[in-house]
């Protein structure tokens, strides 16, 4: 394995790349190659650090040195004070808008400082489109685990001990919806993942799909086996094409690795993912709306009952959440019920 | 709306816009399929519309609201049943925007057009030329260090002056604060501010 002096953690949300990620990689890139330095410092695009306003950011480990607002004109200069002489660059590091001195560290700065990291837990450390990087920050564990040494039932004693509601806004129960769809007897059942986010000013599914796509993924072979379906489709909307891209290739190095598809970790289950992109329409966030999109149907709600537990995409049992519900549901699985529960926010 | 997203504002943000803004977004991304949501939500948003153009009259607050209770009781998902929120909770928490806009024809934050005008305060302008620089319209006058002027027939009311202003001296009138006078180069002195304020 390659080893370097430092690994520069360059931001490759959708709000970086717009304010100019690409052009600030290329720039930094050539720089590095005029210094000799391409061996030593590693360039690592990552997903959205949620500090878009001051983008491109990065941050440079190990030091865990924080950049904003780079330009391509002052690459040049970085490069020189920071890795070739050590010093790091005072001139592109946060500022309190009161203060004269620079905030170095990127977990002194106030934003930074408060948050406590779980679904984003990989924000910003791991290359998304590596499965590695992944597997290597505990990636696909609770996978293992459930699939291995789980029942159906004890999955989903798990999620409903640990009280998690439905991140995409109604927070219903996420351990009773996959119980009802559990005892539905039926041959064919659907897992489905909610990536259609449309509300005006809405990221949060966004930012999860860019960073951490495995994690998506990882949930919904949890959920797939917690009730019993061999097929997934992941709904994503087509205006978020970076996050379909991501999906997409996680979903090929899964394929490669063993992780979807037939007989996964040897536990002789098989569960098939496929993206399912939509074409616009805010009404198809709705369950049933969306799964008459993804039968390639108008996009539009029926009536409930019959709840997509008994009846849902084309008419088979199906259970639907959201991308943020999903990415929990690892965490859940690997440091169990009560942990989570000592976390959540009282109601 | 659905996702519990939230979106901060001061009171640069007019309300009824506010809300306006959101029943655009669910009017057209209804999906047409059952009647309230449909039709209720272009009413709404019709209705809306009207307020911040200066066709609002009194009754429509609480025709707003019943409308709003019917499409929320009738309408068959999520769309439909959060549709009416946004202006709901607009006249809950912020009535007295609402009838401003509908009886004194004034938008206090300066976002509908229609409603406004922008006028300089002789006593606290201090002629930096801030204002002069920044107007697309050239609807701005005055030498410096001398109070400017805004000529309303050019002005446009696209609040750049407003926010540029670090002397507080752009103030928001009423579209009717000056009917009756003389249309060219009007400023407003404190008195007359002070009344109206």
């Amino acid at each position: 394995m390659e080893r370097f002096r430092a690994n520069v953690m360059l931001c490759a949300g959708t709000g970086c790349v717009a304010s100019g990620t690409m052009k600030v990689k290329a720039a930094l890139q050539d720089e590095l190659k005029k210094r000799g330095l391409e061996n030593e410092i590693k360039i690592v695009l990552t997903g959205c650090n949620g500090y878009c306003a001051k983008g491109p950011v990065m941050s440079v480990y190990p030091d865990d040195i924080f950049y904003q607002a780079l330009t391509v004109e002052e690459i040049p200069k970085l490069v020189e004070e920071h890795f070739l002489k050590g010093r790091p660059c005072q001139k592109l590091m946060f500022k309190e808008p009161e203060e004269k001195s620079p905030v170095p560290l990127m977990k002194d700065i106030p934003f930074f400082k408060y948050q406590v990291l779980r679904v984003l837990r990989n924000k910003g450390l791991i290359d998304p489109e590596k499965i590695e990087e992944y597997i290597a920050r505990d990636g696909y564990q609770a996978a293992a685990k459930a699939l291995t040494q789980m029942t159906s039932q004890e999955i989903i004693q798990v999620m409903k001990n640990s009280g998690i509601r439905g991140r995409g806004g109604a927070g219903f129960p996420t351990g009773m919806k996959w119980e009802f769809c559990s005892k539905v007897p039926s041959d064919v059942k659907y897992m489905l993942c909610n990536g259609d986010e449309g509300d005006p000013g809405a990221f949060m599914d966004r930012s999860v799909m860019e960073a951490d796509p495995h994690a998506v993924i990882e949930g919904m072979i949890i959920g797939a086996k917690a009730i019993g379906a061999h097929n997934g489709y992941l709904y994503v909307r087509a205006e978020y094409p970076l996050a379909v891209k991501r999906l997409q290739l996680a979903i090929g190095q899964c394929y490669e690795a063993g992780l979807l598809g037939k007989n996964i970790f040897d536990s002789g289950f098989d569960f098939d993912l496929e993206i399912y992109q939509g074409a616009g329409a805010f009404v198809c966030g709705e369950e049933t709306a969306l799964m008459r999109s993804i039968e390639g149907k108008r996009g539009m709600p029926r009536p409930r009952p019959p709840f997509p537990a008994h009846k849902g995409l084309w008419n088979k049992p199906s259970v639907l959440n959201n991308v943020e519900t999903l990415a929990q549901v690892p965490l859940i699985i690997l440091n169990g019920a009560d942990w989570y529960k000592s976390r959540r926010m009282h109601h | 709306m659905g996702s519990g997203g939230m979106v901060v504002m001061d009171d640069n943000n007019c309300m009824v816009s506010t809300a306006k803004f959101f029943l655009e977004f669910t009017a057209d991304e209804s999906c047409g399929k059952c009647v309230p949501c449909r039709i209720g939500t272009r009413i709404l948003l019709d209705m809306l519309t009207d307020i911040t153009e200066g066709r609002g009259n009194e009754k429509d607050i609480e025709t707003l609201e019943d409308l709003s209770r019917d499409i929320i009781s009738a309408s068959l998902c999520g769309l439909g049943q959060t549709a009416p929120n946004p202006v709901l909770t607009t006249i809950k928490y912020f009535r007295d925007e609402y009838e401003s806009h509908i009886k004194d024809k004034w938008c206090k934050a300066g976002v509908c057009r229609d409603l406004c005008t922008f006028l300089i305060d002789e006593q606290l302008c201090k002629g930096c030329g801030a204002c002069l620089r920044v107007c697309s319209s050239k609807a701005i006058t005055g030498e410096k260090k001398k109070p400017h002027r805004i000529a309303q027939d050019i002005c446009v009311r696209c609040r750049s002056c407003y926010e540029t202003c670090k002397f507080d001296s752009i103030k928001i009138l009423p579209a009717s604060a000056m009917e009756g006078k003389t249309k060219k180069l009007l400023t407003v002195n404190s008195e007359l501010s002070t009344k109206i304020w």
